[in-house]
């Protein structure tokens, strides 16, 4: 059985993740080189 | 292989004092990162670059891979294991995570840290260079995660820990 303080963590980790894909997705670029070019 | 009290000890704060190191070290990090992401002053973002590349190499990196081995040299050497207990499992990956970021962004942190300190840059230049805010925030909030799980060590034992846990009973 897993405990709920990792169902909690893994939940929270996985939004996390998502809300940074979705943030990287909708800007124009990540990273030093959009400065740079 | 169980470990002699002494030896884990003398590991035991090892890893300690370079896991708490490594948290502070970030905090400071995070100072001139903000200085970088904020200021107008050239002279001081010029000097927060080299500042964050002089934490980086000095510090970060040599505390982030000392705390890493010791943190799995202390697994592999206790009763807890690597991967008999969440609260373990879950620092190891967290902490792999950092570790790998760290060992990345280094080389980023070096970069901006050659531009900013070279004359050819111009200070609108130098005011344009990014910043490393997400890395080094994100970095704080999971080294902070991974701080509070070794002190609470909250129970809960993997398959693989339930299953060891029964082979030594039946042993």
């Amino acid at each position: 059985m897993t405990p709920t303080w990792v169902k909690a963590l893994v939940i929270a980790g996985v939004v996390v993740v998502l809300a940074v894909v979705i943030i990287l997705l909708t800007t124009s670029g990540h990273g030093p080189g959009r400065h740079t070019s | 292989m169980m470990m002699q009290k002494r030896t884990r000890m003398a590991i035991l704060a090892l890893h300690i004092t370079t896991s708490v190191g490594w948290i502070g070290a970030v905090a400071a990090y995070l100072v001139f990162d903000v200085t970088t992401a904020t200021s107008t002053d050239a002279a001081a973002v010029r000097s927060a670059y080299a500042a964050m590349q002089g934490i980086t190499i000095w510090v970060l990196v040599p505390m982030a891979l000392t705390s890493w081995t010791t943190g799995v040299v202390m697994g592999l050497g206790t009763k807890w294991g690597l991967l008999r207990h969440y609260w373990v499992l879950i620092s190891l990956i967290l902490t792999s995570i950092a570790v790998i970021v760290l060992l990345v962004e280094a080389s980023v942190i070096a970069d901006l840290a050659k531009q900013a300190a070279s004359t050819a840059t111009t200070d609108k230049e130098l005011l344009a260079l990014p910043h490393t805010l997400p890395h080094s925030v994100g970095g704080l909030v999971i080294l902070l995660v991974v701080n509070v799980l070794n002190i609470v060590k909250p129970r809960g034992l993997t398959k693989y820990g339930w299953r060891k846990m029964q082979e030594e009973r039946s042993a």
